[in-house]
């Protein structure tokens, strides 16, 4: 291994939905794979094939299977799942592969609409496998709405007096790269520490308290002063969005370091390659935040190893003929 | 609808196409290899770890089109008689080295998770 990096991780804060995290002495490269493999190459369960037997509600047929792809199906067993293309006990779709949900919803009061949600999506092979009943509808997304049960779930159709639903919906495993509805995050993004920065205590030491306020009024709030200290501190904003400082700030520095006495450039702190990755991560509730994260380390791990054993296997034989 | 491509086109290697495949390049000591069914994912980590071997010349990649599901990386390597360093083992090094990387980042993982749910309880 001549050319391994040793990358290090932390994790800032966790919940079942949400994660952030610090990824260390890695490159760009290593970040932007981990957040593309996470939005579309982890796998879980979605809804992918629906029959409709009744349908009288205003959407039409292609209107509410779209809907139903989108709904969240818990898929932290989604590893024991066959992908149904590649099934070895079937030719169509079978417990294996697929689970099937059925939903029969009908209004019959003149006084109030009824709303079809989620809940309504009732798993039929439930009974049959335990795999199958691990595969179920998310109906809240957030975690204030646990705690509120004024929640009802994710609202697929609204129907009025006389209009019906019915239909059975199955449900299969694929990855984002397919389609958008098998993405098991929400938001993933990452971002760096920013490319030009102050050395504050530095820069503190040099300025006087006139500067000081001089450079804050001039710092478009990315800096402030502590009332308690008067010392110049980074705003909270700047610090979460790390962004770049702005061109007439550091400029302002120049001129007001240079009047105090001291050396601008010992003050300035260049970041041209950054080697900390701040992500935050946000699932739709089809995985659990650590488990996300997981899946994805594991994805380009296997792409990799695989890559590998490809290049040995097609290039071992003929590597000499070749060069 | 009749003439669209099928969505897991982008995804499945059809039967009898090679995952990578060779294609030499005037330059000696240089190839471009084709990888099928990959993308920026794997094209931009390769060629940034390629990049890191002092005796790599030349990495890069590119994607041809949205709708051909490959990349092409081109790889130049200093080699010589007593050292020969082929193209095909920078790459080799370059899928290990990820490789320990990537495992290396997972252990640390699962060692966070472990601390994480230790300072809840």
């Amino acid at each position: 291994m001549p050319n391994a990096r040793t990358p290090s991780i932390h994790i800032q804060r966790q919940t079942f939905h949400e994660m952030d995290f610090i990824i260390k002495d890695t490159d760009t490269s290593v970040a932007n794979a981990i957040r593309r493999v996470a939005i579309a190459e982890v796998p879980t369960m979605a809804i992918d094939l629906v029959h409709i037997q009744v349908n009288t509600s205003c959407l039409h047929d292609e209107f509410l299977a779209h809907r139903l792809g989108l709904v969240p199906l818990t898929s932290h067993r989604v590893d024991e799942f066959e992908y149904t293309r590649d099934c070895p006990y079937c030719s169509d779709h079978c417990l294996h592969c697929s689970v099937t949900f059925s939903l029969d919803v009908q209004c019959t009061t003149d006084e109030e609409t009824v709303t079809v949600t989620s809940q309504d999506l009732v798993n039929s092979d439930a009974t049959e496998s335990q795999l199958a009943a691990s595969v179920q509808p998310v109906h809240l997304s957030l975690e204030k709405d646990h705690m509120e049960s004024s929640s009802s779930g994710i609202v697929l159709a609204k129907l009025a007096k006389g209009q019906r639903i019915q239909l059975t919906a199955i449900a299969k495993k694929g990855i984002g790269k397919e389609h958008a509805k098998w993405s098991p995050v929400c938001t993933i993004s990452y971002k760096t520490d920013p490319t030009v920065q102050f050395d504050l205590t530095k820069l503190n030491a040099v300025l006087s308290e006139r500067a000081k306020r001089a450079l804050v009024a001039s710092s478009d709030e990315c800096l402030a002063i502590d009332p308690k200290t008067n010392q110049l501190v980074y705003e909270t904003a700047f610090i979460r969005g790390r962004i770049s400082l702005p061109l007439d700030c550091v400029k302002k520095m120049t001129i007001l370091v240079s009047e105090c006495a001291g050396d601008p450039c010992a003050v300035l702190v260049y970041n041209n390659d950054p080697n900390q990755f701040y992500f935050s991560l946000e699932t739709t509730g089809a995985l659990s935040s650590e488990d996300v994260l997981r899946h994805t380390l594991r994805v380009v791990q296997r792409k990799l190893n695989q890559l590998s054993a490809h290049l040995q296997s097609t290039f071992q034989e003929n590597l000499h003929a070749l060069f | 609808m009749a003439n669209a491509p099928d969505r897991f086109e982008a995804v499945v290697l059809p039967d009898g196409v090679a995952k990578l495949e060779y294609q030499k390049d005037k330059v000696p000591n240089s190839a471009i290899i084709k990888i099928e069914r990959e993308d920026h994912t794997i094209g931009n980590l390769l060629r940034m770890q390629l990049l890191r071997d002092p005796k790599v010349i030349f990495a890069a990649y590119r994607a041809p089109h949205p709708l051909q599901h490959h990349i092409l990386v081109r790889v130049q390597t200093k080699s010589s008689e007593m050292e020969p360093y082929t193209p095909i083992d920078a790459l080799a090094n370059a899928f290990n080295d990820l490789g320990t990387e990537m495992s290396l980042l997972s252990e640390r993982l699962e060692e966070e998770i472990q601390k994480q749910q230790f300072r809840m309880e």
